[in-house]
């Protein structure tokens, strides 16, 4: 458990049933740590900024601050951040932003285990976790207009 | 002339055919008027007026009695109905406020005989779009008052019509949100714990079980949850138990589970209200304490309804932290537009009154129509 190799994670989900279980997953494999969680978006600031995990699962809606919010501060606070977005659709605007605005890796809900937990590893490693379809919409300007960086 | 004069068709039965440009010919515009007034001789006169109006050909059809124009009006279309307050079968205000709710669509001159501004004015309140004092006015006068109101009328029906669609996509943003939020976050959270029992099967039977029961656990609540979101769509016919019963009974849902003290009171004796009157209620009431739950981070809710001879008033109180309602007037937030079109749908009066950090008050007052308040009590 100790394992200074492990990677140190931060669950950020406003469901608690659902951050519990990602927190139980997480914790059940030999390489990885739950070291803190959140229920929204300024916990999840709070958190990161407490215990800079090496990676934080941030959920993109959620009540009070939202996601993408969080998500944007930490990667401006913290450059060297490691952020995976979890989000319910693929298909969510907010998903580009929030890999635009810094995020290296997107899971959907619902998604394998496996698929979660190599995107933490790979995250971890400092590589992106991006499907290539989504990958290439990236190099797109967004289609739809929202908040610019400036605007926050 | 440069003014189109438009024709005015029931709104129920062609939402998007409202406005036709009437037919202009040799001698103007072809102006169909409904004359309601019971005074033979005001009417003659009245008539001999919209006759020697400029640029316009009149066809008028003249009734003395409310009933009689209600009647003309469900079977006939009419540019303008021009509307005398003192009838044999309804007197003052109310003759505007009924003819109103039978007819939205339709534009309303009222002409008054008393000298009396006030009259006229409270008219124009309640929903007409002009008013003439009887024997004070000229063609020129009379023809320019009959083609503002009808303006008028057509420019309010098109802000309804936005209102009635900006209120219809947020409700569908509502629905979609409560779906993503809630039910598909359960079913996240259901997936995860299965996983997991299947994960641990034959290593952790404890842990297992735990799983199994926090899987069941979540399944329950996303089930109570969809019940309620299908319930607040589609509520039971309201009959069985009455607004004040319907109210009760969302009431103790939306309770269940939730930390913010949520108060009923009823005062005077329940009686039957229209349906369409029961359900806007109902719905403006569900909104409200949704939005108090949601939003203002209230400890408390009070919801009250009061029966009056004279009509239903609900008022939704909370202590939370308030807002702006003009920051949100016209704009998006808190179901707002749908609550104001829903009351302006019902012939309501609303008003919400929030400072940041004071509470939020919504009341909504609506009035019985004569002759309605029959019927069973709730």
């Amino acid at each position: 458990m100790s394992d200074p190799e492990s990677i140190r994670v931060l669950v950020a989900d406003d469901h608690p049933v659902v951050r519990e279980g990602l927190s139980a997953l997480i914790n059940r494999q030999p390489d990885m740590k739950v070291v803190a969680e959140a229920g929204d978006g300024s916990e999840a600031i709070e958190q990161f900024s407490l215990y800079r995990p090496d990676v934080a699962l941030i959920d993109l809606r959620m009540r009070g601050m939202d996601g993408l919010h969080a998500i944007r501060v930490i990667c401006r606070r913290f450059p060297e951040a490691r952020l995976v977005v979890l989000t319910t659709f693929e298909d969510n605007e907010d998903v580009y932003r929030a890999l635009k605005g810094g995020a290296k890796g997107y899971v959907v809900k619902g998604a394998s285990r496996e698929e979660l937990l190599e995107c933490i590893r790979t995250v971890r490693a400092g590589k992106s976790h991006i499907a290539p379809g989504v990958a290439a919409r990236l190099a797109e300007p967004l289609s739809r207009p929202g908040l610019t960086e400036r605007e926050l | 002339m440069g003014i189109a004069i438009v024709t005015q068709q029931s709104p129920e039965r062609n939402r998007e055919a409202v406005l036709t440009v009437g037919i202009m010919n040799n001698h103007g515009v072809r102006v169909r008027a409904l004359v309601v007034e019971d005074n033979a001789a005001d009417a003659c006169l009245l008539e001999n007026v919209l006759g020697r109006i400029p640029d316009a050909q009149f066809e008028t059809t003249h009734v003395e009695r409310l009933d009689d124009a209600l009647a003309s009006l469900a079977v006939a279309s009419y540019d303008a109905v021009l509307l005398d307050l003192g009838l044999p079968d309804s007197q003052g205000s109310d003759t505007v406020t009924r003819l109103r709710q039978s007819q939205p669509g339709v534009p309303v001159v009222v002409l008054t005989g008393l000298d009396d501004e006030t009259v006229g004015i409270s008219a124009v309140q309640l929903g007409a779009q002009d008013y003439l004092l009887k024997g004070s006015f000229t063609p020129s006068a009379l023809g320019r008052s009959i083609r503002y109101a009808i303006e008028r009328k057509r420019a309010e029906l098109a802000v309804m019509a936005q209102l009635k669609e900006a209120a219809i996509i947020e409700e569908r943003n509502r629905i979609a949100g409560e779906i993503h939020d809630i039910l598909a976050q359960d079913f996240v959270g259901i997936l995860l714990q299965l996983e997991a029992a299947r994960e641990l099967n034959g290593k952790n039977p404890e842990e297992v079980a735990r799983c199994i029961q926090l899987a069941e656990a979540v399944a329950r609540s996303g089930l109570a949850e969809a019940r309620r979101s299908v319930w607040a769509l589609c509520p039971p016919e309201l009959d069985a138990e009455g607004l004040v019963g319907a109210v009760q009974s969302f009431l103790t849902r939306v309770a269940v589970g939730n930390p913010t003290a949520i108060g009923f009171s009823l005062r005077g004796e329940p009686y039957a209200l229209p349906n369409d009157k029961a359900l806007g209620l109902l719905r403006i009431c569900q909104e409200a304490v949704v939005n108090a739950l949601r939003h203002a981070q209230a400890s408390k809710i009070r919801v009250q309804i009061t029966y009056q001879p004279s009509g239903v008033d609900l008022c939704v109180h909370d202590n939370g932290r308030g807002f702006d309602p003009n920051a949100h007037v016209g704009g998006k937030g808190f179901g707002l537009i749908s609550m104001r079109e829903r009351a302006e749908r019902m012939g309501a009066r609303i008003e919400i009154s929030g400072e940041p950090g004071q509470g939020t008050r919504l009341t909504v007052a609506t009035r019985t129509s004569p002759g309605a308040r029959e019927g069973r009590t709730s």
